[in-house]
């Protein structure tokens, strides 16, 4: 990003904005898919975020001072944090609930396909719908810890709450992403 | 959480996965920022607007504002109960008030009540034929009074009925004669004013005229005797 698109973005230029958007949507799409439920969600985020990121560059509130890439993921990340939370019908009401269904039941099937999975050749778009079936805090914890690497009390000061929270729900979201991904495979191999 | 489970995905695989995870750039995508952009414009500057003001609802400013409604009605309502006047205009309406009090009251005695209509026409006419003096209009329910009070003494003689009543109304003619102008010579002791103005025409001289009660009585069986009644 140089300091020319930014001036041209100030003028509040659509060639320098439509080049902003396809400079960074594939990177914001991603993000934003992994952090929401579903491509609504992600696509309402990726929306938010840029028009943000455009009112901030014209209000001269844009600061890259270290790498501009970092700062636009690293300030991405943060409204989607904002975003998820926002959404207060899921991430408080459903967070109480416990994720997984009943595990108790036992399966006497004997002709269900029991073959290892392997976890490490699995696709990428079956990680991010393991990754949208989680509940808001598992995922946003996950997400932040696991995939973009920030440490228990950063991810602490990021959500305000404590780092036990975190660790709680780390460790939930751990469990239902390996299931989900069970499912997942399994249904894929049925059909 | 069952007990036996095991983590088998290794997280950094995951993350150089997602991380390196891209979508590509579509128009769609670019004409529908556009117009979730577009659709926001309208609000945005209404929100511009606002921040300038920079009013903050919060329990802080309406709980106060409430309690500050609630007392200022209460005081409202204690004033409306308390009526206050100012003085002056209590002192200019209260003689009006003794006046108008005063006359309905001078009125209703001065209505006889249990005389005849015929014969209060006649006493009512003797009284202004005979009050020749300028108190007329000012002393009338006095006269009225009087006239009503000569009535009821006079007595009637029930045997003959039609002499009777023409004695009556001569008699009464007669006395009232009398007692109309001792009436205007009280009303005019009892009123200076008049006194001054009228001067000595207005002379008391029915103090000796008026009659007792007594004489009224012998006046009376006098009269009929010189009518030459036949007994």
């Amino acid at each position: 990003m140089t300091p020319d698109l930014i001036t041209a973005i100030q003028k509040s230029d659509k060639e320098a904005k439509r080049w902003f958007f396809d400079l960074y949507f594939s990177r914001f799409a991603a993000i934003a898919a992994r952090y929401t439920k579903n491509t609504v969600q992600a696509d309402e985020l990726v929306d938010l975020a840029f028009k943000n990121s455009f009112t901030k560059i014209q209000h001269h509130r844009f600061d890259p001072s270290s790498d501009p890439d970092i700062y636009l993921e690293n300030e991405f990340i943060s409204e989607c944090i904002a975003f998820v939370k926002n959404i207060r019908s899921e991430y408080y009401v459903s967070s109480t609930v416990h994720p997984t269904a009943n595990t108790n039941s036992k399966n006497y099937n004997l002709f269900e396909n029991n073959e290892l999975i392997d976890f490490n050749n699995v696709d990428t778009l079956t990680f991010i719908t393991a990754l949208q079936k989680m509940v808001p805090a598992q995922r946003l914890a996950f997400n932040l810890h696991v995939v973009d690497g920030f440490s228990l009390s950063e991810v602490a000061a990021k959500l305000e709450t404590s780092e036990e929270t975190v660790k709680s729900n780390l460790e939930k979201a751990r469990f239902n992403f390996q299931k989900n991904i069970e499912k997942d495979l399994k249904s894929s191999l049925v059909i | 959480m069952s007990n036996h489970f095991t983590y088998e995905i290794n997280e950094r695989n995951v993350r150089l996965q997602l991380k390196g995870h891209k979508f590509d750039a579509k128009e769609s995508d670019w004409l529908r920022f556009q117009e979730h952009a577009s659709e926001n414009v309208s609000f945005r500057k209404g929100i511009k607007v606002a921040d300038k003001f920079n009013i903050t609802l919060n329990r802080n400013v309406i709980l106060p504002v409430i309690f500050g409604i609630i007392i200022l009605g209460f005081s409202l309502l204690l004033v409306n109960f308390m009526s206050i006047k100012n003085k002056k205009n209590s002192l200019k309406t209260a003689p009006a008030q003794i006046e108008k009090s005063t006359g309905p009251e001078l009125k209703a005695v001065a209505t006889p009540k249990k005389m005849a209509p015929s014969l209060q026409k006649q006493t009512l006419t003797t009284i202004e034929a005979n009050s020749s003096t300028d108190f007329k209009q000012e002393n009338t329910s006095i006269n009225d009074l009087k006239a009503i009070e000569i009535v009821k003494q006079t007595p009637i003689n029930k045997s003959e009925p039609a002499e009777s009543t023409t004695s009556i109304t001569q008699i009464t003619s007669e006395n009232l004669a009398s007692t109309s102008e001792s009436v205007v010579d009280e009303a005019l002791t009892k009123t200076p004013e008049a006194s001054t103005k009228k001067g000595k025409n207005t002379e008391p001289e029915a103090t000796s005229s008026e009659p007792s009660p007594e004489l009224r009585s012998t006046g009376v069986s006098e009269h009929q005797e010189a009518e030459g009644r036949p007994e």
